[in-house]
């Protein structure tokens, strides 16, 4: 129990530890170079702030899901920044490039291989974070709001994923553009920028490219820098299986806690595993680039994350694909409203527990039964 | 002759933009019916449009385009392909196409000889692609229909290296996960504020004393 006493308890709670910037030399004489270095930061950036406590049960791998998930996103933005240097967003040049990128750029196959499974990781992290902060309640009062953010942010992995798809311009790429195309048209009014008449001057692989490299994780990085202030502000949820404080929405003030960057140090390091296993799949698994598009054909299936609209549109036409998606984040977004309850441990909500497991085992249906159908066309155009 | 728009996804796109209202600002439920409503209502509008976008195109270049990605994505089945080389032979617009390939591009896939065939097709629409202005919109903007790129080779010694340092990442996260892991577990958590709690709840010690004493 020793331990406790050292890593801070109730007593630190406040945003400002007393480790941070403030500290005279007097009061601390003994302290390394290091450490005055930070202090020195610290009192001009203010990042001690980072410092406030978490409780311990925060520091699993389970409540860590968030955080890995960002960690995929620092290596999606840093692999794709390199990406960019090289990549040639204009429909002739587009596919090319790609090419370029894989045979002609040294290490460029592996530094693509790590943008794409830094995008899977970073949907399935995301979709897991999602999973784990529905079951154990931890999107209940006062945290509805930063549920929204979250489901908002699933919405935007999604897009970015799309239109990362579409930016390799290959035959797939331009199925799934199709896709697109026609579902903006679906909108109406509404589905403008999807639409390639609406800047029928520019190609819309430019207007996507901007969305992928600027608009998507510009957002993302605004939503996220908010989940987090809003994690900070509400505090980490307590376990459903922990005893709680009086009113329910915070952790016991008797359990442990540690601060944040020990949350952050730990998140690091499954950062670095992940970024490991990246590495090893981007060698070994390297994502393939198809043909050169053509249009009027539908010939190849979207990737894994969409199958599940595959099959719904293979049943019942393209709108399905809309349909099913707007469905899909009005559930996601209605849960908090839903499931106002106050207990957090899933056995005592069995209702809401029963619909998330159907929602998921149904996706999980719809996507496997894409083995059984064959790839045919589905777009309006087609001749 | 006139320059030809490059291929586009679909014949024609409807360019209704109606535009939807700002929601007013409710409460949160109301606000995403609200929402589900005016995309639910927006596409019902639209449906009937996109049931007239079907127009498969009668442009000569584009189906031999669409014969050459057919071969491309499964040689083994030259069926689609020569079904859209055929569309190609009746197609009322042929500008830029050569029939005379065409026909042999034809021949030479019902021989068996895709590699000709699809050269030969390939060479056939030379003279309309390279009539194509830059592509805008949704059009594809490809004049030669690659092949996939092949499957990466056996290891180079860059692969090597990659995996080396992918290795180490792993294994220093591994270190650096397992250095910093939680003190308790959730379980050994349960314990401790269980323990704590019933501490807790003991009487004081001078409360003790008097029981004692009594």
């Amino acid at each position: 129990m020793s331990g406790h006493a050292e890593r801070s308890g109730e007593s630190d709670v406040n945003d400002e530890p007393e480790t941070s910037g403030g500290q005279t030399p007097a009061r601390a004489p003994h302290r390394g170079r290091a450490r005055r270095i930070l202090d020195v930061v610290d009192e001009r950036l203010g990042i001690g702030a980072l410092g406030y406590a978490v409780p311990e049960h925060a520091n699993s791998l389970a409540w860590s899901l968030g955080g890995v998930t960002a960690a995929a996103f620092g290596i999606l933005v840093v692999s794709g920044i390199l990406l960019v240097q090289f990549y040639s967003p204009t429909p002739e040049t587009a596919n090319q490039s790609v090419r370029g990128i894989v045979t002609d750029v040294w290490g460029g196959s592996v530094l693509r291989g790590v943008h794409f499974w830094a995008s899977q990781a970073m949907y399935v992290t995301a979709a897991l974070h999602l999973i784990r902060v529905f079951v154990t309640g931890s999107f209940k009062r006062p945290r509805e709001g930063n549920w929204l953010i979250g489901v908002a942010l699933f919405a935007l992995i999604t897009l970015a994923l799309f239109t990362g798809t579409v930016l390799k311009w290959d035959q797939e790429g331009f199925e799934a553009l199709g896709h697109n195309v026609e579902i903006g048209d679906l909108l109406g009014g509404a589905g403008f920028w999807f639409s390639a008449e609406f800047a029928n001057q520019v190609s819309i692989l430019v207007r996507l490219y901007g969305a992928h490299v600027v608009i998507l994780p510009g957002t993302i990085l605004v939503l996220v820098t908010l989940h987090g202030l809003l994690v900070k502000r509400h505090k980490i949820s307590p376990h459903p299986s922990l005893p709680a404080d009086s009113s329910g929405e915070q952790a016991s003030a008797a359990e442990p806690t540690e601060p944040f960057t020990h949350h952050l140090r730990r998140i690091g390091a499954f950062g670095l595993v992940l970024a490991g296993v990246l590495g090893i799949l981007a060698v070994f698994l390297p994502p393939p680039v198809g043909a050169t598009p053509v249009a009027g054909i539908e010939v190849t299936r979207p990737p894994w994350n969409f199958w599940w609209l595959y099959t719904l549109e293979d049943w019942f036409g393209l709108p399905a694909i809309l349909f099913a998606e707007v469905a899909f984040f009005i559930i996601l977004a209605a849960v908090p409203f839903a499931d106002r309850s106050r207990n957090r441990l899933w056995r005592r909500r069995p209702v809401p527990i029963a619909a998330g497991l159907v929602l998921v085992l149904g996706i999980l249906t719809l996507t496997l039964l894409i083995f059984f159908i064959p790839v045919k066309e589905h777009l309006g155009g087609l001749g | 002759m006139l320059p030809k728009p490059g291929p586009v996804i679909s014949g024609k796109h409807d360019a209704r933009y109606s535009g939807s209202g700002p929601l007013s600002a409710g409460r949160t439920c109301a606000a995403l019916l609200l929402a589900c409503l005016v995309l639910v209502g927006g596409a019902a509008v639209a449906l009937p449009a996109s049931a007239d976008m079907a127009d498969p195109s009668s442009e000569g270049y584009l189906l031999v385009q669409q014969a050459l990605g057919h071969l491309v994505h499964d040689p083994a089945d030259v069926g689609p392909a020569l079904e859209k080389v055929g569309a190609a032979l009746a197609a009322p617009d042929q500008d830029g196409v050569s029939v005379s390939e065409l026909q042999q591009a034809k021949d030479a896939l019902l021989a068996g000889n895709t590699a000709q065939g699809r050269a030969l097709l390939q060479e056939s629409i030379s003279v309309a692609l390279s009539t194509l202005k830059p592509a805008t919109g949704d059009q594809t903007g490809t004049t030669v229909v690659l092949d996939p790129l092949p499957p990466r080779g056996p290891l180079t010694g860059t692969d090597w290296g990659f995996l080396s340092v992918s290795m180490l990442a792993i294994v220093t996260g591994l270190l650096l996960a397992f250095v910093f892991r939680p003190h308790e577990n959730v379980r050994a958590l349960r314990l401790l504020l269980a323990w704590k709690h019933r501490r807790q709840n003991l009487p004081s010690k001078h409360e003790r004393s008097r029981r004692k004493e009594r």
